[in-house]
């Protein structure tokens, strides 16, 4: 009896303990470190410290037991406030392995970026050298159809340089002709360079009967040969001007050496000088050469005048 | 006979000596953290310099009670200072791990928004 006695009360000394728990409120460590530990089981704690927060509940439970044994005692107190600052711990610890994780992510990202960015900057470079190659490309035509410019310069310059060569040549070819031809009137007449242009002077008395206009025959070879050098000459213009002596009236004089001029012009273009090139003007005794007193004098100043115009004059 | 009885009176002590660490052991233990809180810059993180300061005093009370001849709330403040040194290590090393990692994650943003 007894015994079972000391069975009963041995079985209900934690039933006896937890009534007189119920009327001891828990120390404020252990309130504190039981709310504590509520908070750290929803945080981060529970999945990234679980053996922390394992240990924390170890010393939680170490608590919660020291209370019930004992609610009032100072060991309880320290027990209690040891947890709290376990549970504190694996808190502690969990973050800290959060910040770990944060950064490692970050660095990852970081490199991730960078690397985005240096094949950015590549492809940028990429593009940047196919732009040079094409400005090269361009530049390297551009030489080119320059070069082929400047070729067909050279060509024309050579053209034009043969053709100025052979242009002067032609031009001595025809001044010489010219000089040929000039020799070849001196024979026949006299021939004198004045800022009019070349005069070709024939004696009246050559060509023309005392007071007429028709040619005689010896005039006519002479003025063959003139034709002949007229056609030869470089001449915009031949102007055949009739002259008489001072004898007999002004009027007959003008009228006799306009119709003289005008006989050797028709015959010149009769000769093949073309006509539109060729004028005749009479200025009877108006422009003499010599004295009118003299027999010679008025020899001289009886002729007709061949002035040849050349070109550009 | 009363010597053997002294010998075994010192056996005895010795071997509870042996069994439980000694204060000194126990000092040293706290001691350790407090140092490493201190050497981690735990007086520059407020929450940290809290715990640190709650270690150092539970530390020189449970001095004082030892010296009082109160071993057994000398041992316990000693066990509540190395409690309190442990968080404030771990609160001194969190500070600049966070500030680091805060510090990356906002120079990848601006990275990222730069690179739009």
């Amino acid at each position: 009896m007894f015994r079972a006695m000391r069975s009963f009360s041995l079985a209900a000394l934690p039933t006896l303990f937890g009534l007189a728990c119920a009327t001891v409120d828990p120390p404020k460590e252990l309130v504190e470190a039981r709310a504590e530990y509520e908070r750290a089981s929803a945080g981060p704690a529970a999945k990234v410290n679980p053996a922390g927060l394992y240990e924390a509940k170890k010393a939680l439970t170490k608590a919660n037991n020291a209370f019930e044994q004992d609610p009032k005692s100072d060991d309880t107190r320290d027990i209690a406030y040891i947890a709290l600052r376990r549970i504190q711990l694996a808190t502690a610890q969990a973050r800290i392995e959060l910040a770990g994780e944060e950064k490692a992510r970050a660095d990852r990202e970081r490199a991730k970026v960078e690397g985005e960015q240096q094949r950015t900057k590549q492809k940028l470079t990429e593009a940047e050298l196919a732009e040079i190659r094409r400005k090269l490309t361009e530049s390297e035509e551009q030489r080119r159809s320059e070069a082929e410019k400047l070729a067909r310069y050279n060509e024309q310059l050579q053209s034009t340089s043969q053709q100025l060569q052979a242009e002067r040549q032609a031009r001595l070819d025809a001044e010489k002709k010219a000089d040929e031809a000039v020799a070849n009137l001196a024979k026949i007449a006299l021939v004198k360079q004045e800022t009019r242009g070349l005069v070709i002077t024939l004696s009246g008395g050559v060509l023309f009967a005392s007071t007429k206009d028709t040619l005689l025959p010896n005039a006519r070879p002479k003025l063959d040969e003139i034709a002949a050098a007229l056609q030869k000459a470089e001449a915009d213009q031949f102007v055949v001007e009739g002259h008489t002596d001072a004898r007999g009236s002004e009027a007959t004089n003008q009228d006799l050496s306009y119709r003289r001029a005008q006989t050797v012009r028709d015959y010149l273009v009769n000769r093949g000088v073309p006509a539109e090139k060729i004028k005749a003007v009479g200025y009877g005794r108006s422009r003499p050469v010599a004295d009118n007193t003299t027999a010679e004098g008025r020899a001289n100043n009886r002729r007709v005048e061949i002035i040849v115009q050349p070109k550009g004059s | 006979m009363q010597k053997r009885m002294l010998a075994l009176a010192m056996f005895v002590a010795l071997a509870r000596c042996a069994a439980t660490p000694v204060f000194s052991e126990k000092l040293a233990s706290t001691e350790a953290p407090i140092r490493a809180a201190t050497e981690l810059g735990a007086t520059r993180v407020p929450e940290a310099a809290l715990q640190l300061r709650l270690a150092q005093d539970e530390m020189e009370m449970a001095k004082q009670f030892l010296k009082d001849g109160n071993k057994q709330r000398a041992d316990w403040l000693l066990l509540r200072a190395q409690a309190d040194a442990e968080l404030a290590v771990a609160l001194a090393r969190e500070a600049p791990l966070e500030t680091d990692a805060k510090s990356a994650t906002e120079q990848v943003k601006a990275l990222q928004q730069s690179n739009q």
